[in-house]
């Protein structure tokens, strides 16, 4: 009996979703259909054994793609949807592949010969030899110290209470679990404090066939309570997401709204988050729940972000809903 | 009363083991019937089988040596841990101090953790690393009065006296605010919901963000033993240990194991993640006292 075969065919699928821009429409139906068949997205490459790109071919995207790609470990598989109506095809094809023992025995053992097992990378812009790997500057001078591995040492700088603290550049996205289409945020972290931030934007063509209202709200509703740390909830409004824009009006989407609106901890968690003059993440959340958009211009997250620390960084982000328009935004 | 057997040393791991199985297996459950798919009782096993042939990763630069050895610390954390809890009357060890032991395996969790995110090299590994030494000062120290809460009532360190102390009324009833806070440590140290920001979805899986194949393998079964740990402690500590009627009392340990674990799961997943910048003033302006209180009525109770 061949033993890598029987538990190759018993690996559960792990995707890992990277969406280009103007591939909102193709990322929900992969997502309906991971979500149908009971695959658990992946939160890393690291996690995941199936790449799946979303959206048209964008080639600023490329190289980002190729990075992760090379930092998922085998068995693995890769899945192109450029059309919703692909989804079940391709989906179809890469569990076909992932569960091939020949095929994965070849990449594996490729990787090998080559000298070149999967190495951290996977957040990080290509700049970046390896990715989580982020203990170096390349922004500032270069010390004559060096690392193991020829990394640079960090860079230090004055923080906000006047101390000299270690510099870290981590850029943010575009390869990132619940985050917007080809944004790149490049912050300068001390500790995971966001000191600075610069926001650009991968890919030109930024526009979609806009979603149905509704669908909209549930689906920022989705990314915000994902990033916040509640899958039950997220995963609810995913399904009445993907009810809304099958056509119906599912009589559970009351229940689910007064679930959010009755959680005190939820209020206690959001409230004071990303505050701009129409209000906070919570605000925001509460207007989803009533149809209520309010787009944000990209160029206004620079000065949301800096200051911030990281988890709050995020939650920031996923409570907007970015206009991803202007490109290079300095802060 | 305990009766000590070593070779309970050789069962308690695949226990233990049973135990994280199943609730990974609820839990899986519970994920599903989120997701509207079907429920698929056997993922924690295809998820095993799926790490199995799982490549192993290396990051640039990375501590190899202790970010490999953090999944190990942590598993053997998490059954060290569990010696001196009885299974009805019979305990792998009896020592006088088994609270203290039992606390002291907990912390070397600690190191584990914060090693697999410093070890890798990586900006969100050593992000999620550094969040559970923020969540440790939190949690810790009302965890640890609660569980002198428990010790002071039956006037001993030794686990064995303190079930004995329960024969007539269980210590649940009278030191809820303990209990309680004792649970919430629990999910807080085996990094579940609602204290899960070690390893959040945002930081692309925090300490876990570069671990594959064995080395994950190793390090979540850790982290699941050690909320099995926990919950089967909670057992001795404040529900009367293998007491109850018709059963025999190592059953009965069981029996409740799994309740407490069962409850844990379930709760883990009602809430979003607590982030630390908000949970640790709660903690020490809110729980500190409240647990300190609670040791000072069973003082009271209790003096002689």
């Amino acid at each position: 009996m061949d033993l890598t075969a029987w538990l190759l065919r018993r690996t559960p699928v792990r995707p890992l979703v990277v969406t280009a821009p103007g591939g909102t429409w193709a990322r929900l139906a992969v997502e309906r259909w991971s979500r149908e068949h009971g695959w658990r997205a992946a939160h890393s490459p690291a996690e995941a054994n199936l790449l799946v790109i979303a959206g048209p071919a964008a080639s600023a995207l490329s190289a980002h793609l190729d990075l992760t790609w090379n930092s998922m470990p085998a068995p693995r598989a890769r899945a192109r949807v450029q059309d919703p109506s692909d989804a079940a095809e391709a989906l179809t094809a890469a569990m076909t592949a992932l569960c091939d023992p020949d095929l994965q025995r070849g990449d594996a053992s490729q990787a090998v010969r080559s000298g070149r097992l999967p190495q951290g990378s996977g957040e990080h812009s290509p700049s970046m030899s390896s990715c989580g790997s982020g203990m170096h500057d390349h922004g500032g001078h270069m010390t004559d110290m060096t690392m193991p591995g020829d990394v640079p040492m960090a860079d230090r700088g004055g923080d906000r209470d006047g101390l000299k603290l270690d510099q870290l550049h981590v850029p943010l996205g575009p390869v990132l679990p619940d985050w917007p289409p080809g944004l790149v945020v490049h912050t300068t972290l001390q500790g995971d404090v966001i000191q600075h931030a610069h926001v650009e934007l991968l890919g030109d063509d930024h526009s979609d066939i806009p979603l149905p209202m509704l669908a909209h709200s549930l689906d920022n509703a989705t990314r915000l309570l994902s990033v916040a740390g509640w899958p039950d909830m997220a995963v609810r409004a995913q399904r009445l997401r993907d009810e809304v824009l099958a056509g119906g009006r599912p009589v559970e989407l009351v229940r689910w709204a007064a679930r959010i609106r009755r959680s005190r901890m939820l209020r206690w968690l959001l409230s004071g988050v990303g505050a701009t003059d129409h209000g906070d993440a919570l605000t925001r959340l509460y207007g989803w729940l009533n149809e209520e958009i309010t787009p944000t211009p990209v160029n206004a997250l620079p000065a949301l972000l800096e200051g911030a620390e990281l988890a709050t960084a995020r939650l920031v982000v996923a409570s907007l809903d970015l206009r991803l328009r202007t490109v290079e935004v300095h802060g | 009363m305990v009766e000590t057997s070593q070779w309970g040393a050789l069962v308690l791991p695949a226990l233990l083991l049973s135990f994280a199985v199943a609730a990974s297996s609820f839990n899986a459950v519970l994920s599903a019937r989120a997701a509207g798919a079907r429920a698929d009782l056997a993922h924690p096993v295809r998820e095993f089988a799926g790490l199995l042939v799982q490549q192993r990763r290396r990051t640039l630069a990375a501590d190899s040596l202790l970010w490999r050895a953090a999944g190990i610390t942590l598993l053997l954390a998490a059954v060290l841990a569990s010696l001196v809890t009885p299974l009805g009357h019979w305990a792998v060890s009896d020592l006088s101090i088994g609270v203290v032991w039992f606390n002291a395996m907990e912390v070397v969790a600690w190191a584990a953790v914060w090693l697999a995110g410093w070890g890798s090299n990586s900006a969100f590994g050593l992000v999620g690393g550094y969040r559970f030494v923020a969540q440790g000062l939190a949690y810790e120290l009302p965890h640890m009065f609660a569980l002198i809460t428990a010790a002071t009532a039956a006037g001993s360190l030794r686990v064995a006296d303190i079930v004995a102390a329960q024969r007539d009324l269980w210590f649940v009833v009278w030191m809820p605010v303990a209990f309680a806070v004792y649970l919430l440590s629990v999910l807080a140290m085996a990094f579940f919901g609602p204290f899960d920001q070690p390893v959040g979805r945002e930081i692309a899986g925090g300490v876990l963000a570069e671990l594959s194949g064995v080395d994950r393998l190793v390090f979540l079964t850790g982290r699941w033993l050690l909320l099995v740990s926990g919950a089967a402690m909670a057992v001795p500590l404040f529900l009367g240990g293998g007491a109850g009627p018709v059963l025999p009392d190592w059953m009965w340990s069981l029996v409740k194991t799994a309740g407490v674990l069962a409850a844990l799961v379930w709760f883990g997943r009602r809430l979003p993640t607590v982030r630390m910048e908000r949970f640790t003033e709660i903690a020490w302006i809110v729980l500190i006292p409240l647990t300190l209180v609670q040791a000072l009525v069973v003082a009271i109770v209790v003096m002689p």
